[in-house]
């Protein structure tokens, strides 16, 4: 039960968090270019944070229900002082600081503000390399920078989907468009990173080609093709449906906004997996 | 294509070196599904490395789980823990520990004590 319970939230944090770091990634490159939706993308980005903050706290008081292996662990001082002193103690405090500073950033529109936001996301995904398998790994700092670079493009993907949704909903279609065709440009040269940056850390996490046969190795492998389905979406926006917004037909923007809903569902699937994959499973195993 | 070499090399380093970040059982007293014959009087848990264990508990059948103590305060490779004095059937032992990157790990094994025979309990 608290195995399960612990999971649904550490896959709930997972999709707020990238959500709001996405979205102040998003606002610190192209927020100068949301002349009327700006307000509604920042406020999302506050929301984002603050509901990943409570997941993040109700993931990390259920630890010790996990080391109990029952939920009486919740009630159990020493257990939740054993859960506070170990190696998850500091990340826990690390991403909670990062969320706060995301959601505070975000208040005003003012480049100050945003650049506190930005501290907040470079934190957040911070934490991620503190524990983990990552953190006791050999070749530890190759590992983190990886996982960094990793983890932060995968929030300048996914957080920007919200905005770019909505500036097709609230911008001109040029205006939309035009944003679409910049997101695009970045994210062109940026996005096939997260494969490399993945496959980089498979090759160095897993001990031989075997472990791929292991629930570790299956969940990683389902991540690659959520991965290939994602690319094959974003290629449609890039090619076909972001340029088509530039027509101002309701058609066309309802395409777009369909297609970026999907990729939406697909990375929030791809946390869910990497959320069981990380909490019940290793790659050794 | 320059990548490829790349990824070779890495993978070429990896697979000498990667390191086991979690604790897993390697040998155990009763060991894992062993047929015994006498109530052992002691639980003997060896991990592939230091890990510090939350909770273990031993169960009959379907009847309820029964915790055993005392726990290692540290982290430790070897366990041992006093067991109760077991009636025929088959038990499963299972446990929690936290390995050494932070991660809650879960465990079992699984034993029979045979039919009709004596306890070796200290009375």
């Amino acid at each position: 039960m608290p195995d399960i319970l612990s999971v649904v939230l550490r896959a709930l944090s997972f999709v707020l968090l990238f959500q709001s770091a996405g979205i102040a990634i998003f606002i610190a490159l192209f927020g100068r270019r949301l002349a009327n939706c700006g307000n509604l993308v920042r406020r999302l980005g506050q929301l984002s944070a603050t509901a990943a903050m409570v997941l993040v706290a109700g993931h990390y008081a259920l630890e010790a229900a996990r080391m109990a292996g029952d939920m009486s662990g919740l009630w159990d001082p020493a257990l939740q002082a054993m859960a506070w002193n170990s190696p998850a103690g500091a990340p826990f405090i690390c991403r909670l600081i990062g969320l706060l500073l995301i959601a505070i950033g975000l208040w005003r529109s003012d480049g100050r503000w945003t650049m506190v936001a930005v501290g907040g996301v470079v934190l957040a995904a911070g934490s991620f390399t503190l524990m983990g398998h990552t953190s006791v790994h050999a070749h530890r700092g190759a590992l983190a920078a990886l996982l960094m670079v990793h983890l932060l493009i995968v929030a300048f993907w996914f957080g920007a989907l919200s905005p770019l949704y909505a500036a097709s909903l609230r911008e001109t279609p040029i205006r939309a468009a035009d944003l679409i065709e910049r997101f695009t440009l970045v994210a062109t040269w940026l996005v096939p990173v997260i494969l490399l940056a993945g496959t980089a850390m498979a090759v160095l996490l897993l001990p031989n080609v075997a472990a791929l046969s292991q629930p570790y190795g299956e969940l990683l492998i389902a991540k690659v093709v959520g991965f290939a389905l994602l690319m094959g979406l974003a290629a449609a926006n890039k090619w076909r449906l972001g340029p088509a917004l530039i027509s101002g037909t309701a058609q066309s923007g309802q395409s777009f906004r369909r297609s970026v809903a999907t990729e939406y569902v697909l990375i929030a699937a791809v946390l869910t997996i990497t959320a069981v994959m990380t909490s019940l499973f290793s790659p050794e195993a | 294509m320059k990548i490829l070499p790349l990824l070779s090399g890495l993978a070429l380093v990896a697979l000498g070196v990667a390191a086991d970040a979690h604790a897993r059982l390697q040998k155990s007293s009763p060991a894992d599904n062993s047929v015994i014959t006498a109530s052992p009087s002691n639980l003997v848990l060896n991990f592939s490395e230091a890990a510090r264990l939350t909770a273990l508990s031993i169960r009959k059948g379907e009847e309820p789980k029964q915790s055993l103590k005392p726990l290692p305060t540290t982290a430790t490779q070897q366990i041992s823990v006093p067991l109760p004095p077991l009636t025929p059937g088959t038990y499963s032992v299972s446990w929690r520990l936290v390995s050494d990157d932070g991660h809650i790990m879960g465990g079992a094994l699984h034993f029979t004590l045979a039919v009709g025979h004596a306890a070796d309990h200290p009375t």
